[in-house]
């Protein structure tokens, strides 16, 4: 059974087509790349898998599950950073990561949160109108990795950390491989790309235009690095 | 998970419940005695009861009960539980906008929903959360005017007033959980909802007023918490049937929200222009564009509500009640009783069209709050040029405010109080100075010190009761020396009292001191990062 199933998945906005053909599989264990420009449907595409947006056309599953009528079951079982991160100015970060946490339906873990508010550097004592785009950013990171989750959907989730900070994501998505989870991640920064994924799905125009392995990207379109790859999608 | 999520908004709105609790449960009770001093011996108060029974009146504050048998405490439902309902409505309005659209809207949603929680987990948690409310309100206003001691007063009349009430507030909340569904932005929801409120509100008045019979009222749920005749028959149809209609409402807003994407709404946000019109492109624009909606808003309110107290002016015997008397009393020698009655409404507007003046200036900071300034300051604006720009915004409002609510006493009036459209003009521009000095204060505040801006709104608390509740409760020299302490109450009354320049001046030369200083604070100050 595949972690990630979507067969033919078409989305429409009244007349505005989004999304006209998106394929992708993802099976357990491995880390996907999403890549493609701004407004190619990489968002619509995370929405239609979380169940907050529904398919016009075609199938989206979850671990063998439709991710729209099963949407409670599944999210169980996964976790998700948004690219932008909006949070409830009167609450400090420590409280919302208990909230989303607890809204998993399952036990807190204290240890792991406490591991993950070091590794971040997030102070959880402070109100969330007092954070910066990074530290809000940490906020649903946290809440994600400490949660134990099977899938982890991660979208564009470093664009406000630092170097260093990007560096400890990194790391912590290469631990969930080890323990054998599976990754969606949707980026920007090919050297994250280049370093964590298993296989790259490239979107353009609201369609998956290509999906191979690093190696067979750079060898199918000559180039030297991903982002040739990417960049080829798109210029030529 | 419902559960967690009830408990999620109940930590958000810990402090906001408990102000709207105190705040319309009190006032509920609070209100109490100041109906039982007010009016003096059944006879009396039967006619006063009366008096109140004219179109205008009845348009203004509701139906008219009971007469033969009339209470303090009927003449409380009577004349308040209008305003509560408006009260309690806006509450609900914001209160579900807030937890449904406008944390759809800001992006919170997504993750909530990216967890293991329904798609009607928000929408029923937020209705939850509002009922209780509203039931809260219900209880604690029951409760403590049960044991008012003031005649008329009753048990089973305590609640089913407060409860009309609460029924109200539960209506209004599944229309904006309706609203919250077919409007794809948190602006939008709250404009559908008022609108519905103010259309309700018209056909709430016409059925009062001018329809034989009162089926028309109970088509409004405006009109519907009046037909309870609490104190009287304490009806409880009326209740039933609001909750009846929530009921529905909410059924819908249920199965529309389980069915949509998230984002979505039956209408879609609005396009806006690809370019910006040249009239953008200034500090003087673009604090226009920021005010613009505010000032159509104000601008119709306060034509609306001079047109409202206009009619009244050509009813005889609307004077003849005490309680205004005892108000006209305290501004002396007067003409004729329609022309005080204009002085004392002029001075009442010009308090109230301080608060779009106020809220102009205030935008300035509002803008900084939210990081948007920053953004315009990190191009060459002078910082003086932008706190200029939205003065003058709120100098155009301070003169446009007062002079169509005057506009539309005029016009409504239709001569009779015998003054000329200038007469009523002029009066309504005679409160500038004083308007001004609030504006004044705005921008010392917002220039030196932004997060004490509450202190402008006390000011004007005090502001409006010295010179509104003041002049009900104080005797007459008490009252005119508390006057004093506000910019209110130096100016002259027109048509009243005699035109007077200099308070004019005074206050025109304090308003333009408070603002120089405030424009140098704001120049030196650190803009909010």
């Amino acid at each position: 059974m595949h972690t990630i199933e979507i067969n033919g998945l078409v989305k429409r906005f009244g007349k505005f087509t989004a999304l006209s053909n998106v394929n992708m599989t993802v099976n357990p264990g491995e880390v996907r790349a999403f890549l493609g420009p701004n407004g190619a449907g990489k968002t619509t595409t995370i929405r239609c898998l979380l169940g907050t947006l529904k398919a016009t056309e075609g199938n989206v599953k979850l671990f063998g599950q439709d991710a729209w009528k099963d949407a409670v079951e599944l999210h169980k079982r996964l976790a998700y950073v948004p690219g932008d991160v909006n949070l409830w100015p009167n609450l400090t970060g420590g409280e919302v990561i208990d909230l989303f946490l607890s809204l998993r339906g399952s036990k807190i873990d204290p240890a792991r949160r406490t591991k993950y508010l070091e590794l971040f550097q997030l102070d959880p004592a402070k109100k969330c109108r007092t954070y910066s785009k990074g530290n809000r950013q940490k906020v649903a990171l946290v809440a994600a990795f400490a949660a134990n989750a099977d899938l982890y959907i991660f979208d564009e989730p470093t664009s406000g950390l630092d170097p260093l900070l990007e560096k400890v994501f990194q790391d912590c998505v290469l631990k969930l491989k080890a323990d054998g989870k599976s990754v969606l991640l949707s980026s920007h920064i090919m050297s994250e790309v280049e370093r964590l994924a298993d296989k790259i799905s490239i979107i353009r125009a609201g369609e998956i235009v290509a999906c191979d392995t690093l190696e067979n990207l750079i060898a199918a379109h000559p180039g030297k690095s991903l982002e040739d790859v990417f960049l080829k999608q798109y210029e030529g | 998970m419902l559960f967690r999520y009830i408990r999620l908004i109940i930590k958000r709105e810990r402090i906001n419940s408990l102000v709207w609790l105190l705040g319309i449960a009190g006032l509920m009770i609070g209100f109490a005695p100041l109906f039982s001093n007010l009016f003096g011996t059944p006879q009396e108060m039967a006619a006063i009861a009366a008096t109140m029974n004219t179109p205008a009146m009845i348009a203004m504050v509701g139906p008219v009960y009971g007469l033969h048998a009339i209470s303090s405490a009927m003449v409380m439902s009577q004349m308040s539980l209008l305003l509560f309902v408006i009260a309690i409505a806006c509450m609900n309005i914001f209160f579900v906008v807030r937890h449904t659209r406008a944390d759809e809207e800001l992006g919170r949603m997504e993750v909530l929903r990216s967890l293991p929680i329904g798609r009607l987990t928000s929408t029923l948690a937020t209705l939850t959360s509002a009922v209780s409310l509203n039931i809260k309100i219900t209880v604690v206003s029951a409760i403590g005017l049960m044991f008012m001691p003031m005649d008329g007063i009753t048990v089973a009349g305590a609640w089913v007033y407060s409860a009309a009430l609460g029924a109200a507030g539960i209506f209004f909340a599944a229309l904006a959980l309706l609203m919250a569904q077919v409007f794809s932005t948190a602006r939008g929801a709250t404009t559908g909802a008022m609108a519905t409120m103010s259309a309700l509100f018209l056909l709430r008045a016409v059925g009062d007023a001018y329809v034989d019979g009162n089926w028309l009222s109970w088509l409004s749920v405006m009109g519907l918490p009046m037909q309870t005749y609490a104190f009287y028959q304490n009806r409880l149809l009326p209740i039933v049937v609001m909750l009846a209609v929530a009921a529905v409402l909410a059924a819908i807003a249920l199965l529309l929200c389980k069915r949509r994407d998230l984002g979505e709404g039956l209408v879609p946000a609005r396009k806006g222009a690809g370019e910006a019109s040249p009239l953008l492109l200034s500090p003087l624009g673009f604090a226009w564009r920021m005010l613009r909606g505010s000032f159509i808003g104000w601008a119709i309110a306060l034509f609306s509500f001079g047109a409202m107290y206009g009619v009244s002016l050509g009813m005889d015997d609307f004077f003849e009640i005490d309680m205004l008397q005892d108000m006209l009393a305290t501004m002396g020698d007067i003409p004729n009783m329609a022309q005080g009655f204009v002085g004392m409404l002029l001075m009442m507007m010009g308090l109230l069209s301080v608060v779009p003046v106020m809220i102009a200036v205030k935008r300035v900071w509002g803008e900084e709050k939210h990081h948007r300034l920053e953004s315009l300051y990190a191009r060459a604006v002078p910082r003086w040029k932008m706190m200029a720009a939205f003065m003058t915004m709120g100098v155009l409002f301070s003169i446009v405010m007062p002079a169509l609510n005057a506009l539309g006493m005029y016009l409504a009036s239709q001569g009779a109080a015998n003054l000329s459209l200038g007469q009523f003009i002029l009066g309504g521009l005679s409160y500038l100075p004083a308007i001004w000095v609030m504006l004044g204060l705005c921008v010392l505040l917002v220039g030196w010190a932004p997060k004490l801006g509450w202190i402008a709104w006390a000011v004007f608390g005090i502001s409006f009761f010295f010179n509104y509740m003041g002049r009900l409760m104080f005797p007459q020299d008490v009252a005119e020396f508390t006057q004093r302490f506000t910019p209110f109450g130096w100016i002259p009354q027109l048509p009243v009292d005699d035109f007077a320049w200099l308070p004019l001046i005074v206050l025109t030369g304090i308003a333009a001191a408070l603002s120089t200083v405030g424009l140098i604070g704001y120049r030196r100050r650190d803009i909010k990062l």
